[in-house]
């Protein structure tokens, strides 16, 4: 510690200052002189810490902390609660804990009430003190959403910041900086706070850090620190443990976007892809340049890419969520996605990407895929009027396509030469692509604005004529020439109101270019032939929804079918607050019957979404849970709450006084009646029971093709064979229709589907597979169920199949048949009931 | 905010203390709990506190117990980044390092004259402190040796720097004093004042 060459001349010195002092005080001196240079050079030398530093350090930390806290920790935490997740800046963390908390609702009135009276007594202390409340005015008011106020606030607080040079002086400038780059963040004007942070090359705060790594700056990462930014990007960017890769982005009520340019979002790509049965679709794509010839090659590979478990359209889920990755050493395996997904691949990848999923038939209908050069993701709201123009342009692609269910509506109408039909939800919008052009090649596009007969005949029930032939020429005004039908040179029409049970789901207009068309004898009849395929209609149009979630497959002609799209249609159109109930054993198809509801509730109008809430057994927790999922439309599922009936009561409760404002539905699934002892949810307003698919055999066949349908698009084509549908009639599925669904897809992974596949199939999966019903085990339902299925199309008794469906011979069944009192179909039906 | 800075650098060039943030200080000081902060600080020493409390005590000539000013540092600075409020608690958040290491230094600063100025006896005469570690060996008291620089420490600022020149050794007498442009004999004078303070009146019976 002390160098020894400069010892002698530094004795020396000493020696000289100790002249004329007594022995013993001069010895006293070398002493503490000697001593003294000890403790200067380990002054001197002070590169080592010490290990006595530990000793003391944690008393005298507790007893600097006591007097330490004060109002602005008391800010910290409301404002912890008051901060919109969207917010950009950060902000420290508070001190403590907070035993008290304060609900968010009230956070931010309470900060505000907090800064006013800081404020003032704040002035009594002095110009710093209140300039630091000018700071928490200004951010309040940036949460706010008050803009102005918010700039007004840190020009105050600048001017005074900009008088002074000491250290807290200089803090507070950096502070208003940093919070004058958030707002100008929170306000989508990305432009601005690059600019202002050009201005200040010197500034390193972790929002100016955040900006300089979004626009490409690798180095700045490390400055970003552990300091929260509180935004979704930079909670992504951070690489939070439990920070969700998926950022939940509300669609509704987002202001619509013009188009899908990329300079809009200042992408490199925008592309659009509507998702189909057998693959995605590219609907519109704006690419740089330079990316262009990647496209193709791109979606040969994006066509399969929701397999990759990593990938972007797999971390996309249904319900409004987009996936963001992003680039960077923080994020190692959005690095190692990216290449892998982007349309550059690994030459020339993004630096971000984000994929928003956009609601179809079956949860998702399609993707909008952008991606960045940089890091500068574009705020929330431009995203969701992105996707908002996404769904806009989807959904015009999808009104050119015919619909499925068409045909029952085609055969209900009958053959007539100039007609044309289109099917107009109880929303208004015409869902139905014109099924005949009559010849005439008079067909223009539909008219919105024409839909009045559809919704007098939706309001009054019954069936409405019009067309100009009805109009005398003394009461036509000039507008309506040629402005009274729905189509483009009808000259006569009828709107028929399409009901399911007592709901009127939907009304066909039915139009022709022939004054007589109209006639009361036509559109009786149609009246008729609709009634009887409104159910069908109504179920295929369900079906056609719900295709990619595979297994809703409704056969309306079963026993049990038409009551359940009644009951659909029944919980579709109800409004307000609605609490449904949805009883079954597990894997009876409770949540595919869920999602069922929630597009009975879309097709009248609704436009949330379909969140599914897990089940947690704290009712606070699960009624935060239940809060966040809950917005305009949406329809939230709540699982597993078997046996619980406090619970379901509590959360019934909570949901209807939390809101009964809004068209909101939840859904409770619970176990069956009597098998938990429970007497179900007192509160529900409706309540569906599903029996186990072992006792409702009738149905294999529509859920099993509908299953088929959905997993066949990338493996094998339709139609499942005769023989494997018997095969899998009479299986046991003690795991309900999620066995059936591995089972179908396992075997289709291997080829076409048979009845060897599908056994082969369940010897790999190790399940039980028999070739019969043992008729000790047959109980009257299975033979019911047998009798009902293999009906012939005339609806007459088929008992050869039947006893092909169990296994056995025909005289076995046709004599079980008999002791169980089965003796013709209607029996069989009323069983099944 | 620009005189400082000249001030800074017209220490002597051969001051081996010489401090300054290392690269990346700031995720040293992310959290914002200050008993974490605090074990941090004195576990590892990320932002070199021991070297800044060594550097403000030598460049200001004064003797004094590095672990305490540094125990002291710790907790302050514990405190002001957790707790003070915004802005100055949230030391990662804005301003430059050259700021950060100006207002460590005014920090450190406080923290010496508080030493300086303080005059408590310690309440546990058994804590071996610098003092005690240093003195037993010389066969010198602890107190003795606390007081004395205590002493040394009020001393006038040209005095104990005169002491401490010719303590160090590494130049003559007079070669210092031209340094500090005076002569030799009021340099002399100067240091000898300040021995006088250090070794105290009644340095000899105290001996032992």
């Amino acid at each position: 510690m002390v160098d020894s060459s400069h010892g002698t001349s530094a004795r020396d010195a000493l020696e000289a200052l100790l002249g004329g002092w007594s022995p013993e005080r001069a010895e006293t001196a070398r002493g503490l002189a000697h001593a003294a240079r000890l403790l200067d050079a380990d002054l001197m030398g002070a590169r080592s810490p010490s290990s006595a530093v530990m000793r003391g350090v944690e008393p005298e930390a507790a007893r600097a902390l006591d007097g330490a806290s004060g109002l602005e920790e008391v800010a910290l935490h409301l404002a912890r609660r008051a901060r919109p997740r969207t917010a950009h800046g950060a902000l420290p963390s508070p001190a403590h804990v907070s035993p008290r908390a304060v609900p968010d609702e009230k956070a931010q009135r309470a900060l505000g009430l907090l800064i006013a009276s800081a404020r003032r007594g704040a002035a009594d202390t002095g110009p710093l003190a209140e300039q630091r409340w000018h700071l928490w005015t200004a951010r309040l008011a940036r949460w706010s959403g008050a803009w102005s106020a918010a700039r007004r606030a840190l020009d105050e607080l600048e001017a005074g910041a900009a008088r002074r040079t000491d250290p807290p002086g200089v803090w507070l400038a950096a502070a208003a900086f940093e919070e004058r780059l958030a707002l100008a963040l929170d306000r989508g004007d990305r432009r601005s706070a690059r600019e202002l942070l050009a201005e200040r090359p010197e500034h390193d705060g972790p929002t100016g850090a955040l900006l300089r790594w979004a626009a490409g700056d690798d180095e700045a990462a490390h400055r970003i620190g552990d300091a929260d930014p509180g935004d979704w990007a930079g909670r992504a960017l951070r690489g939070e443990p439990k920070a969700p890769l998926l950022v939940e982005l509300d669609l509704d009520g987002a202001a619509a976007a013009e188009g899908l340019e990329r300079a809009s979002v200042g992408a490199r790509a925008v592309v659009l892809a509507a998702l189909e049965e057998r693959g995605g679709r590219i609907i519109s794509a704006d690419v740089a340049p330079g990316l262009a010839e990647a496209l193709q090659p791109w979606s040969a590979r994006a066509r399969d890419a929701h397999l990759d478990v990593s990938g972007p359209l797999r971390r996309a889920r249904p319900g409004a969520q987009a996936a963001v990755l992003v680039r960077g050493a923080m994020r190692p395996r959005d690095g190692i996605a990216i290449e892998a997904s982007c349309l550059g691949g690994a030459a020339s990848a993004a630096r971000a990407i984000l994929c928003v999923p956009l609601p179809g038939a079956g949860g998702i209908g399609g993707w909008l895929w952008v991606e960045f050069d940089h890091r500068l993701l574009p705020p929330p709201c431009q995203i969701a009027s992105l996707a908002v123009a996404a769904e806009a342009a989807l959904a015009r692609q999808r009104g050119r396509e015919a619909r499925a269910w068409g045909s029952p509506i085609e055969s209900a109408l009958g053959k007539l030469a100039r007609r044309r039909w289109a099917l107009l939800t109880p929303s208004g919008a015409p869902r139905g692509a014109p099924a005949s052009s009559g010849g005439a090649g008079a067909l223009g596009g539909l008219r919105d604005r024409e839909a009045w007969p559809a919704s007098r005949a939706l309001r009054e029930g019954t069936p409405v004529r019009y067309g100009p032939v009805l109009r005398s020429r003394a009461h036509r005004q000039p507008s309506d020439r040629g402005a009274d039908t729905l189509f483009e040179r009808s000259s006569s029409g009828a709107a028929i109101p399409l009901r399911v049970g007592a709901v009127p789901v939907a009304a066909v207009v039915v139009e022709s270019t022939r004054r007589g068309d109209a006639r009361p004898e036509n559109v009786e009849r149609w009246e008729r032939g609709l009634g009887r395929a409104a159910h069908e209609v109504f179920a295929a149009a369900l079906d056609e929804r719900l295709r990619r979630r595979g297994g809703f497959g409704v056969d309306v002609e079963a026993p049990d079918g038409r009551a359940f799209v009644e009951w659909l249609a029944r919980a579709g159109v109800a409004s307000g607050a609605q609490v449904f109930e949805i009883a079954g054993p597990p894997g009876a198809g409770r949540m595919t019957a869920a999602a069922a509801l929630h597009e009975a509730r879309v097709w009248f109008g609704a436009r949330g979404p379909l969140t599914l809430v897990a089940p947690h057994p704290c009712m606070s927790a699960l009624g935060r849970a239940i809060g966040r999922a809950t917005r305009p439309g949406a329809t939230v599922v709540v699982s597993e709450l078997e046996g619980r009936s406090t619970l379901e009561r509590g959360v019934a409760e909570r949901w209807r006084s939390g809101a009964a404002e809004q068209n909101t539905a939840l859904v409770l699934i619970t176990r069956p009646r009597g098998e938990a002892g429970e007497e179900g949810s007192p509160r529900a307003n409706a309540r569906w029971d599903l029996p186990a698919l072992e006792g409702r055999r009738h149905w294999i066949p529509s859920v099993a093709r509908a299953m088929t349908r959905a997993i066949e698009g990338r493996h094998v084509t339709p139609p499942l064979p005769e023989a494997a549908l018997a095969a899998l009639w009479r299986q046991r599925w003690g795991r309900g229709v999620r066995g059936l669904a591995g089972l179908l897809r396992s075997a289709a992974a291997a080829g076409p589907i048979t009845a060897q596949s599908l056994g082969a199939a369940a010897r790999e999966l190790d399940l039980e597979w028999r070739e019969r019903i043992p008729p000790r085990e047959a109980t009257v339902r299975d033979l019911a169920a047998a009798a009902w299925t293999a009906r012939t199309s005339r609806g007459r008794r088929n008992a050869a199949g039947a006893a092909r469906l169990m296994g056995w011979d025909p005289s076995t069944f046709a004599a079980r048949a008999r002791a169980a009192g089965l003796q013709g179909i209607e029996a069989a039906r009323r069983t099944l009931a | 905010m620009d005189r400082e800075p000249r001030c800074l650098h017209a220490r002597p060039r051969s001051d081996p203390a010489a401090w300054s943030l290392p690269a990346g200080w700031q995720t040293h000081v992310a959290t914002r709990e200050r008993d974490a902060l605090a074990r941090a600080f004195a576990e590892a020493d990320p932002l070199g506190l021991r070297a800044l409390c060594g550097e403000r005590a030598v460049a200001r000539s004064f003797l004094l117990d590095l672990d305490d000013l540094q125990r002291r540092l710790i907790v302050r600075l514990a405190r002001a980044l957790a707790a003070d409020g915004s802005p100055s608690p949230s030391i990662p958040m804005p301003g430059s390092t050259h700021a950060v290491e100006v207002w460590l230094r005014a920090l450190t600063d406080e923290i010496v004259d508080e030493a300086v100025g303080r005059r408590e006896e310690r309440s546990d005469p058994a804590a071996r402190d610098v003092f005690a570690l240093l003195g037993a060996p010389l066969g010198l008291d602890a107190s003795l040796l606390r007081e004395g620089c205590a002493r040394f420490n009020r001393a006038a600022e040209s005095d104990r720097r005169a002491y401490l020149a010719l303590l160090r050794g590494g130049c003559t007498l007079e070669s210092a004093a031209a340094r500090e442009g005076v002569s030799a004999l009021i340099f002399a004078a100067r240091a000898r004042r300040a021995l006088e303070g250090l070794a105290g009146a009644g340095a000899g019976a105290a001996r032992g």
